[in-house]
């Protein structure tokens, strides 16, 4: 009789360390109170308040899309807006590789996160703090002087090259944002977030409001750079369309929690939790 | 293709009505083509259960890169995305792509060249590869879908009934760049109607659905 031997075990394939990781993270508009535990998608009845993120855990590794699907007020946007700390979440963590723990940084670091490592682009040029009586060029290159880059000619020739792939004619470069299309509104808000490539990038339903034919070609021009970003990216969406598009994996939340995630396909494929199988079957084909 | 690897799954199986998989056993080795026929709904099965749309109830399937190895199956997602963007590659008929896009743009890719899409494309039977996706009828569709899978070619190539569909000369064209992603290196999965031509390589049949 001769003894069986055990293949020896080949190593794992294990993914690359996430860029961001965010645990448990909570946000609440309002004063809260002992008995503040409102339904989803309720205010507490004792003290008004509003429990727009709950909760909330995901990770999203480098030169992945994470895609974020609900209807407004689902806690999309206070959760990227926490991310991007323009709202201060009440617990949680927000690890984003490099800096550590976002939501605990002190000034420095905040301003160091978000000149470099990190960019959103925002449904609309006035939430993104665009200037409108500036010239595109000098919106992009705002960026780069957060950064402390200082010197003209390079930074007008970096900004000129974002600007001009991302389709706005070099002619246009010098004119004032205001007289700029909603669509070329968008692209500048692209070429802002990428004129440093970030490590995460957080797109707020950056299609949304415009035209139908605008909207795809912004689409494709987000389509492609993705390809290139090696951060991570987190995209919000109330389009399922949009995020079976450009999205690796889905979190589908609802009146703050998430309710389902997956992967993209996966989770078009095989809803499980009744307002996902909506979400879905509200889809047109 | 940047690296090859193999995909090997031992008894995956789901016993889902729906979407049933009887017990499937089967290695993607690199530089093969293994054609598998079966009842339409079982290979889409076969398929998504591979590229893990859907998850097996029992089995194993591993996925092989160099020394290392990644069980898709109890992988957590975020895993299986990794791998799928490094490794896999899927043609289900359907086109991921925006339908505003050129079709020989779409298939080129952000860095590729137009025309050597093209004349995949045209080889496929897309009459006119400059045309948007979107404007395109439902067969050049299937078309450019299949082109999206095969111009550049993942390592393992899943494809859900790739000659389904096709004129005659374009189905020839597809058998000749499947066996050209193998002889590149991929390891490919072609599933196939009972009526379809034999792709070559080796040749296994699914079990019928309950």
């Amino acid at each position: 009789m001769t003894a069986a031997v055990a293949r020896p075990a080949a190593p794992a394939l294990r993914a690359p360390a996430p860029v961001l990781a965010v645990r448990g993270l909570r946000k609440r508009y309002g004063p809260g109170c002992p008995r503040c535990s409102p339904p989803v998608g309720e205010r507490c009845e004792a003290c008004g308040s509003v429990h727009a993120v709950r909760d909330v855990s995901f990770e999203v590794g480098p030169g992945e899309v994470l895609g974020i699907v609900g209807e407004s007020g689902s806690g999309k946007t206070t959760l990227l807006r926490c991310l991007r700390l323009d709202l201060d979440a009440d617990s949680g963590t927000a690890s984003l590789e490099g800096h550590g723990d976002l939501l605990r940084l002190d000034a420095v670091g905040r301003r160091r996160a978000l000149s470099g490592s990190v960019a959103m682009v925002h449904q609309d040029d006035v939430a993104a703090g665009l200037h409108p009586q500036l010239s595109a060029g000098a919106n992009v290159a705002e960026r780069l002087l957060a950064a402390g880059e200082r010197e003209f000619a390079p930074v007008r020739e970096r900004c000129g090259r974002i600007l001009s792939r991302m389709e706005v004619g070099r002619e246009r470069h010098d004119d004032p944002l205001s007289t700029y299309s909603g669509g070329m509104r968008q692209r500048t808000q692209l070429a802002r977030a990428l004129i440093r490539p970030p490590r995460l990038l957080l797109l707020d339903e950056p299609t949304t409001g415009l035209d139908p034919s605008v909207q795809a070609t912004v689409l494709a021009l987000i389509a492609d750079l993705l390809e290139e970003v090696e951060g991570g990216t987190v995209l919000v969406s109330h389009d399922f369309d949009v995020v079976s598009l450009l999205a690796d994996r889905v979190l589908v939340m609802r009146g703050g929690a998430v309710v389902e995630e997956g992967l993209t396909d996966a989770v078009l494929e095989d809803p499980r939790h009744p307002y996902t199988r909506l979400l879905v079957a509200s889809r047109l084909r | 293709m940047t690296a090859t690897a193999a995909l090997r799954a031992e008894g995956i199986a789901r016993d889902d009505r729906r979407r049933h998989l009887g017990e499937v056993s089967l290695a993607l080795e690199p530089g093969t083509v293994l054609a598998v026929r079966g009842s339409e709904r079982e290979s889409a099965t076969l398929i998504k259960t591979l590229f893990r749309t859907l998850e097996p109830d029992r089995g194993s399937l591993v996925l092989v890169a160099g020394d290392r190895e990644l069980d898709l199956a109890h992988a957590g997602d975020r895993a299986v995305a990794w791998a799928r963007r490094r490794w896999l590659g899927l043609f289900d008929g359907r086109v991921r792509e925006l339908p505003n896009r050129a079709a020989s743009r779409a298939v080129a890719g952000p860095a590729g060249e137009d025309a050597t899409a093209a004349a995949v494309l045209d080889g496929l039977g897309v009459s006119d590869p400059s045309e948007p996706v979107g404007l395109l009828g439902e067969r050049e569709r299937t078309a450019v879908a299949l082109a999206l899978a095969l111009h550049r070619p993942a390592a393992i190539l899943l494809l859900h009934r790739p000659l389904g569909g096709l004129e005659r000369e374009a189905r020839e064209r597809a058998a000749q760049l499947i066996g050209d992603a193998a002889a590149a290196g991929s390891a490919v999965l072609a599933t196939l109607a009972t009526s379809d031509e034999p792709l070559g390589g080796l040749e296994g049949e699914l079990g019928s659905a309950p």
